[in-house]
């Protein structure tokens, strides 16, 4: 009886830990996955939640604890142990090669051949395997490659490489006379072949040891190397083999229209839509065999249509006797699809419940650890004068090679909350850069207080009353290596108070700092002198809207002011953006999350591919069809001047 | 109250020996002690026989064998190499790599000169022109950087031989009447030149040679010099730390993206940076070649002033502080004049440059070492707390759903 016990479970993390220095981002986390269900894991921002599934997934070890997966104890060392554990995991941001189609994508990496794919492969003759196994993940690149530039160099005519490459590699007739078309010197070259094999080398461990690590450093150099890799193994397939992918192609059309996960496979990602670069990682898992999926917040970049279908999907898959684990901390999405939820808070395991035992209200309070009031835009405050206008503004991205925003016009009057909704990567961050005089624009016009803005000068727009919470507050809002008092000055350092005479005055900005310190409940381990570094995220936030709404503007750039700060926090920082409607501030703001786009604006502009296309009253309008304007479905905005 | 205050300044002292800066000084004290040790090593390995004598004579900077000549020489390298090492430390707290320090010296050291023997200037003027002349070279690369994205370190490199050339053509065409008659490809010395005896007037120093304050028995070089750089480096340290114009340096060198956000001026702080930076290192030149110690030799062969270089390397010991700065040019100028006063028949001149460059290769890992200290910290506290710990941890597990 114990063991069949046992063996109900999928995963068993037990006893888990993991600090990073000081921090402990999971204390003692038990989490308890059964088979086949879909299981959800709710927490706030920073609850531990991705820590813990990182650690399932491989990419961090714990400190303490132990993990079994159907029942047995194992060790995930890294993302290649969790596969061969068939655990896959969709990453909050995907993990594909742009230039590739999403067949090259799902089908790239997939080192090992599947058992039926050998199978079959023993049946026929040698030829046919040599040319699965390439078909099948590239398996011996490696040592073809040696074998190629071996055979390049030992070879003196055409005729002796045509032989070589018809009876040592296995090619057809057809292929090798590809090959002989190719420039003679370019192959006998050996700079050429022996660079490629050194790449290829080079490629599949850094590829291998980095692919899946979360790291944002790595980041830029992993795209760097998948690119590259794509290109040499594109390079690869022209020159050596004519793989046949229609095979392949049609045993994942299959896979994708049992689950009902309709991918074009022959669209590049760079031309798919986020939706379907999800179901491509999907379906990446699916043709991995992978039983124990987890989707790390998976809904953050979909719209409210796209989420439906993702939710049937989850479905699907649990009908199919998949394990589903599904990170999110959007409540109503987990009382449609979960069968059971553990909760996290502060890298705590708080419980886990039934979804049939529990409610919305229940939920969240677990989740946050007090009741949770959710600020709504009651304001009856009419809006005063226009004090933004923007007027055709267009900008060019140099590095796509066309607008990102394109004849942008809308004006926000004082004492109003305007909201651009939409998904992201339509142009939102362009345009707050433009408005905020961090990038250059092409065309058009941006007027504050009847002043004509100049490009990138931030001094003027400080100078007028422009606030700004940026997206990225690490890379705009603060210098983490200074304290909290410099960084609370950054913007107002020149201002009499905090300097004379070129001189920093320490006890006013010691003063400033312990003053707003109170009034904004700013935590930090060393008060003022705590490095901006050392605080955690939620805290930071708080530092930056202290400084920004301090100043008393009279424009304030708000972009997803409230990401990666827990719910309470999010309240707070709601009712502070209110307060500042109140006091006559015109406030612009960019959100991806809906429920603070109907719960605080005035007015909504949607922006989809750098263009507005609606503008609404959130009183007048649903989500459903705010989502059809999002997905770019229905387009609909007139920009009128105002009568004078 | 008297208790609280008393809290206070228990918490402040234990921080000052505990903090992030304390365990800066211990890492760097850590890379030193490594350096010299392996140094001596080398020597040991070199002649067993010679090794202890002529180590203590190393780090002591030679002062048995100088005497009180020795401490003067010692104050009178230590200057250059802090100028040279602040200047360095200024630029690269900005985050710019000052690579192109020896291209400055070299024109710094040709403004002090030409002003002092050709034009027979009161020192304050030469010294004034050695910063002028630096300021200019330094905000070549800096002007470059900012508008046309070229890198700094490229163009540093490139000006410091461009310098080097122009210098050495300027002194062997037609300035050549400052080279010595004597000494056909060294520059006059800092005393009055006997045309008929063909020899140098001791007695008589140029209006352009660094007072000595009336302290004569330290030796010829010693001069005011080593007070000017003391200055130096407190004043840049006040610029940094205390004004607006070193708190936006400091944040643009640490978050560029941040400094744009809030409104700085990014290009003018890039070109002042590097003004200055280069003012402070043609001064260090300026009190080099006015203190006396050597003299410029304008061959075309010769190599770029080692000064600089050591600048560098100072500016990486003090681990980018101005005040570290002070000790760790110190530390150099003891070990380059202990050099000189080692057995040179079994030891090279060269050893000093060798134990302060294993110091700046370990320093190089200062990040290892400053990780080092508070390891070991934890790791001893640890142990105590283990005990105590570990019943807790059994339970927890325990407790798990």
């Amino acid at each position: 009886m114990a063991n069949v016990n046992k063996n109900t479970y999928a995963v068993e993390m037990l006893g888990i830990t993991k600090r990073f220095g000081n921090i402990c981002a999971n204390k003692n986390v038990n989490l308890r996955i059964k088979k086949g269900e879909i299981h959800a894991l709710l927490g706030e921002n920073g609850a531990g939640k991705s820590t813990i599934m990182s650690i399932l997934f491989g990419l961090y070890s714990p400190d303490e604890g132990k993990i079994k997966i159907n029942g047995k104890e194992v060790e995930i060392k890294d993302p290649n142990d969790a596969n061969k554990l068939k655990i896959g995991m969709v990453h909050q941001h995907f993990k594909l090669v742009e230039c590739y189609t999403l067949l090259e994508n799902i089908i790239l990496g997939k080192e090992t051949p599947s058992v039926h794919f050998l199978q079959d492969a023993m049946e026929k003759d040698d030829r046919e395997i040599n040319r699965l196994n390439i078909l099948s993940g590239y398996i011996n690149i490696q040592k073809r490659m040696e074998q190629f530039t071996k055979l390049i160099h030992d070879s003196k005519t055409e005729v002796d490489i045509r032989y070589n490459l018809i009876n040592t590699m296995h090619l057809t007739p057809e292929q090798a006379d590809f090959v002989l078309a190719m420039p003679i010197g370019d192959l006998k070259s050996s700079t050429i072949s022996n660079n490629f094999d050194k790449e290829i080398d080079r490629l599949r461990v850094k590829v291998q040891a980095k692919v899946d690590k979360k790291d944002s450093r790595f980041t830029k150099l992993k795209r760097k190397i998948l690119f590259n890799c794509a290109k040499a193994l594109d390079w690869f397939n022209k020159l050596v083999c004519n793989v046949d992918k229609n095979k392949v192609a049609m045993e994942i059309t299959e896979i994708s229209r049992k689950y009902g996960l309709s991918v074009d496979l022959n669209c590049k990602v760079e031309d798919a839509t986020v939706g379907m670069q999800q179901r491509t990682e999907i379906l990446k898992m699916l043709y991995r065999d992978n039983d124990i999926l987890i989707f790390d917040e998976p809904t953050a970049v979909l719209t409210p249509q796209e989420i439906e279908g993702l939710l049937n999907v989850m479905r699907n898959l649990k009908r199919e006797g998949k394990t589903i684990i599904f990170i999110t901390h959007k409540l109503n999405e987990i009382m449609a699809v979960a069968d059971r939820v553990t909760v996290l808070r502060r890298g705590e395991s708080i419980d886990t419940v039934d979804i049939k035992n529990t409610n919305v209200a229940k939920l969240s309070t677990m989740m946050v650890g007090h009741n949770v009031n959710i600020i709504h835009n009651n304001s009856k405050k009419k809006p005063g004068d226009t004090i933004l206008k923007v007027r055709g503004l267009t900008m060019f991205d140099k590095v796509k090679q066309k607008n990102s925003i394109t004849d942008v016009n809308f004006n926000i009057r004082e004492g109003e909350i305007v909201t651009i909704a939409g998904i992201d990567g339509n142009g939102q961050r362009e345009l707050i850069e433009a408005i905020t005089g961090l990038e250059k624009t092409k065309l058009g016009s941006i007027k504050f207080k009847n002043k004509l803005l100049k490009d990138g000068d931030v001094k003027t727009r400080n100078a007028l009353g422009m606030s700004h919470i940026p997206e990225d507050r690490h890379k705009h809002g603060l210098v983490l290596e200074y304290d909290l008092k410099q960084n609370l000055v950054l913007r107002d350092f020149k201002n009499k108070k905090f300097s004379r005479y070129g001189f920093i005055r320490k006890g006013n900005l010691i003063k400033n700092a312990n003053e707003l310190i109170k009034k904004h409940d700013i935590r930090s381990s060393q008060g003022d002198t705590s490095t901006a570094r050392s605080m955690s995220g939620g805290n930071q936030q708080k530092l930056i809207i202290a400084r920004e709404i301090e100043r008393k503007p009279d424009l304030l750039v708000a972009v997803q002011p409230t990401r990666g700060v827990d719910i309470g926090a999010i309240s707070n920082i709601n009712s502070k953006l209110l307060k500042e409607k109140e006091r006559g501030a015109a406030i612009l703001l960019v959100s991806f999350e809906l429920d603070e786009v109907f719960g605080l604006s005035d007015r909504i502009l949607v922006m989809h591919d750098g263009e507005l296309v609606g503008e609404f009253d959130p009183k007048k309008v649903t989500r459903k069809e705010l989502g059809l304007y999002m997905s770019g479905a229905k387009r609909n905005y007139k920009f009128v001047e105002e009568a004078r | 109250m008297s208790n609280l205050k008393q809290k206070i300044n228990r918490e402040s002292i234990k921080r000052t020996f505990t903090g992030t800066g304390a365990n800066k000084v211990y890492s760097s004290l850590f890379c030193i002690v490594c350096g010299l040790f392996i140094g001596f090593l080398i020597m040991v390995v070199l002649s067993p026989k010679n090794a202890p004598f002529d180590f203590t004579m190393l780090i002591t900077g030679g002062i048995k064998f100088y005497g009180l000549n020795g401490f003067g020489n010692i104050l009178s390298m230590f200057a250059p190499l802090l100028c040279a090492g602040v200047g360095v430390i200024f630029a690269y707290k900005t985050g710019i790599f000052n690579i192109g320090a020896a291209g400055q010296y070299t024109l710094g050291a040709f403004g002090a000169l030409v002003f002092a023997l050709k034009l027979n200037q009161h020192w304050t003027v030469c010294l004034l022109m050695a910063m002028l002349f630096g300021a200019v070279w330094a905000a070549i690369p800096a002007l470059l950087k900012v508008f046309c994205k070229v890198n700094e370190v490229i163009s540093g490199i490139m000006l410091n031989w461009i310098g080097l050339f122009f210098v050495n053509w300027s002194l062997q065409t037609y300035l050549s009447s400052i080279i010595n008659p004597g000494d056909s490809y060294k520059t006059w010395k800092l005393y009055v030149y006997n045309a008929s005896t063909g020899k140098y007037d001791f007695t008589k120093p140029l209006i352009s040679k660094l007072p000595n304050m009336g302290i004569s028995n330290l030796g010829d070089t010693f001069s005011i010099a080593f007070i000017i750089a003391i200055l130096v480096a407190i004043f840049a340290f006040i610029l940094m730390e205390k004004t607006t114009f070193g708190f936006q340096l400091k944040a643009s060198g640490y978050n560029r993206h941040a400094t744009k956000y809030a409104g700085m001026n990014a290009k003018k702080n890039c070109i002042l940076t590097m003004i200055i930076s280069g003012a402070i290192i043609g001064l260090g030149a300026g009190l080099f070649y006015l203190s006396g110690i050597e003299e410029w030799s304008a061959t075309i062969s010769s190599a770029l002033p080692q000064v600089p270089w050591n600048g560098i390397i100072i500016a990486f010991i003090a681990q980018m502080n101005p005040i570290g700065a002070v000790f760790a040019a110190g530390l150099l100028g003891v070990l380059s004049t202990g050099a000189t006063a080692t057995t040179q028949s079994v030891f090279p001149k060269e050893i000093s440059d060798l134990i302060t460059s294993i110091i700046v290769y370990l320093s190089g890992l200062t990040a290892i070492t400053m990780r080092f200290f508070p390891w070991i910290k934890k790791k001893l506290s640890r142990k105590k707390v283990s005990e105590a710990e570990q019943p807790l941890i059994v339970d927890a597990n325990k407790g798990g759903k």
